[in-house]
């Protein structure tokens, strides 16, 4: 064999080995991209409630998916294939996570609704005879009454943001202010001299 | 608060005023020591109108809600 037939020979083999790696390439590209869309349509589905209740499991994800759609850009089909089952698996624990999230949440939000509206009319009840006392009971000055009162008016307001984000579907937000309607109702409550519920105390 | 049909509060969120009547206690002392003014033992009497027929007749030992 002559060095220009050996020449030939090694660039029609490397041609033929171009084209079958093009091959290989555009026959994964489809199911790469097939799986790559339902993995990002899966995501996308669960992102609204869990950038509520799992923020960060939500971000891990969101990373993962980042990496699939880089390796698709870099033509890696092969790499996107392989990783499109642990990232789905990924989505169904985030999904786990949110409903766990919620049903916890759900648990003390029924327990706030339960418990503190009868807290709220216990302090309004007070205050509001409190209101029409012509002198104040030892140890209370007008000036305690009136931060009572501010603080009933917060309360009422804090309640109100509690159930709009409640009815929202946002029980993060709604219990988180719930809360805070429970330790203000303690405080008014002692400033009263009120005796403060146990579930206050929590 | 008597009313049969009012839901009873979850266990620890009862926010319930409680007083137990001492002796030589009147619901105008009562309404001195909790609001500053005699005057308006008339809530007291009011919110316990299911145990008090008469707010000049209390007992030691009472318990009594206190709005």
């Amino acid at each position: 064999m002559t060095l220009n037939t050996l020449r030939k020979s090694a660039w029609i083999a490397c041609l033929a080995a171009t084209l079958v790696l093009f091959a290989a390439c555009k026959d994964l590209k489809t199911p790469a991209q097939q799986a790559l869309d339902s993995v990002t349509a899966a995501v996308n589905s669960v992102t609204d409630v869990a950038s509520i209740y799992a923020p960060q499991d939500l971000a891990a994800v969101q990373n993962a998916l980042t990496g699939l759609q880089q390796s698709f850009g870099l033509k890696e089909y092969q790499k996107v294939i392989d990783g499109v089952p642990q990232l789905t698996a990924q989505v169904e624990a985030l999904k786990g996570t949110i409903q766990s999230r919620k049903a916890e949440l759900g648990t003390s939000w029924s327990a706030l609704t339960a418990g503190l509206p009868g807290v709220v009319d216990a302090i309004k009840g007070r205050v509001d005879i409190l209101a029409q006392a012509k002198k104040l009971p030892a140890g209370m000055t007008p000036e305690m009454l009136a931060s009572a009162q501010q603080g009933l008016a917060d309360m009422t307001a804090a309640w109100g943001a509690a159930t709009a984000a409640a009815n929202a579907d946002n029980l993060v937000d709604a219990v988180a202010k719930g809360d805070q309607v429970k330790s203000m109702a303690a405080q008014v409550m002692t400033s009263l001299g009120m005796q403060v519920p146990p579930a206050l105390a929590n | 608060m008597s009313d049969p049909n009012t839901p009873l509060p979850p266990e620890g969120w009862d926010a319930t005023q409680w007083y137990e009547v001492q002796r030589g206690d009147s619901l105008w002392k009562i309404a001195q020591h909790f609001y500053g003014d005699g005057s308006l033992y008339t809530k007291i009497f009011e919110a316990n109108r299911d145990v008090l027929k008469n707010p000049d007749l209390i007992h030691p030992g009472q318990k009594l809600r206190i709005p």
